[in-house]
């Protein structure tokens, strides 16, 4: 359903832009702006759902289904690489496993939240025709156990956004949109 | 005579101009003059299989005098590990993978091809990989199988020696191949050629 919403944004800022443009494959200024918020709103839903399965309020159920969504935002194999400052090696986690391990924290209560939600950078051109860009947040974790024990962390996300041409049919109409899909995740603890 | 008579891919006209401009302005070979090498086909065993080494050698001055040392290697073994489409996108490290400090580098190793993410210029070379492999003990020498010299020495002309051991007069070290240099980008090319080189 939420696949829907995005196309629906999509088809609102193409309205804007002129046609010769969209027949090619440069992406002009405005529309740019208009990848630009949709890559940011799924970074945003992104940051909700992770909210959401972090939360120890949230039944299991729900967690699971939510995990589905924002697995939806993903491209296929993508991933999160979680370095530390205490450790420098990279780990390598599937997006599915690393919302299981945020599940299977043992905190009572946690608070997650992402803030400094901004592009870090342009898109550019792969060899595939499609764009890429990367957008970079920082996320504020806490958890507190029952028993007084808390941890605090702040870690930079930079997140993979691709950006591709698609076509779809709409009531006999062939229509093509631009459509965006998170990549891989670079996950760094931060001293701040 | 000095031709294998064998050999129809040599022009008969391009004979006959070669050996009138060499007769009219006669050029003598000069042993280290250059632009002159040997290609040895050799058979080293891996794993207890034979393999062709072709090993091109050229003669180099060192201290009071000179001697032979390999100059390049080809060896079809190792054209495997570097093949790569180049006409398919394939796959690629994209252009922004130095802001997630190329933790992508991961997928890319697990790939059985790496040599697509080589840049297009790189040129495989196998006299490394066969000194490597010799360090190791996974090529061993068995046999010289056949030499050739090629030379560059006559202006304008690319002539090979080869030997033919056969019964009758065309015998012994014989012009195997002879081709006419029209400039230097055709002398390049059928260097590369003679380098088995791809590109």
């Amino acid at each position: 359903m939420s696949h829907y919403k995005y196309i629906v944004v999509l088809f609102l800022s193409l309205l804007t832009i002129d046609r010769a443009m969209a027949q090619s494959a440069e992406i002009s200024p405005a529309r740019k702006q208009a990848i630009d918020s949709l890559a940011l709103e799924k970074v945003r839903d992104l940051s909700k759902y992770i909210s959401i399965i972090g939360n120890k309020k949230t039944p299991y159920s729900e967690a699971t289904r939510v995990m589905d969504r924002a697995e939806e935002l993903f491209a296929p194999d993508a991933e999160m690489g979680v370095s530390s400052l205490n450790r420098k090696e990279v780990n390598y986690y599937k997006v599915r496993k690393y919302f299981e391990r945020l599940i299977a924290l043992n905190y009572d209560r946690v608070s997650i939240t992402w803030y400094d939600i901004h592009y870090i950078s342009d898109l550019e051109r792969q060899p595939d025709g499609r764009y890429v860009g990367v957008v970079t947040i920082y996320q504020r974790f806490e958890g507190e156990s029952d028993d007084g024990m808390k941890y605090k962390d702040t870690t930079k996300k930079d997140i993979t956004i691709y950006v591709e041409r698609k076509k779809t049919q709409i009531q006999g109409r062939i229509v093509e949109f631009w459509d965006v899909m998170l990549g891989d995740i670079r996950v760094t603890e931060t001293s701040a | 005579m000095l031709f294998d008579a064998d050999n129809r891919g040599i022009n008969n006209d391009l004979k006959v101009q070669f050996a009138k401009e060499v007769l009219e302005k006669p050029v003598l070979l000069d042993f280290h003059g250059g632009n002159w090498y040997s290609e040895v086909h050799t058979t080293f065993t891996v794993n207890g299989k034979n393999q062709t080494v072709i090993l091109f050698m050229e003669l180099e001055k060192d201290h009071l005098g000179s001697k032979w040392v390999i100059s390049r290697v080809h060896a079809d073994m190792f054209d495997p590990y570097f093949q790569r489409d180049t006409l398919r996108v394939g796959k690629f490290i994209h252009p922004l993978s130095h802001e997630l400090d190329f933790m992508n580098l991961r997928k890319a190793f697990a790939n059985d091809s790496v040599s697509q993410f080589t840049v297009k210029r790189f040129v495989p070379d196998h006299l490394s990989l066969f000194l490597y492999e010799i360090k190791k003990g996974n090529l061993k020498f068995k046999t010289v199988d056949e030499v050739k010299f090629h030379f560059f020495q006559v202006s304008g002309w690319y002539f090979e020696l080869s030997e033919f051991n056969r019964p009758g007069y065309n015998t012994g070290w014989l012009i195997s191949n002879l081709v006419k240099l029209n400039n230097e980008t055709e002398k390049n090319l059928l260097r590369k050629f003679l380098y088995y080189e791809r590109k």
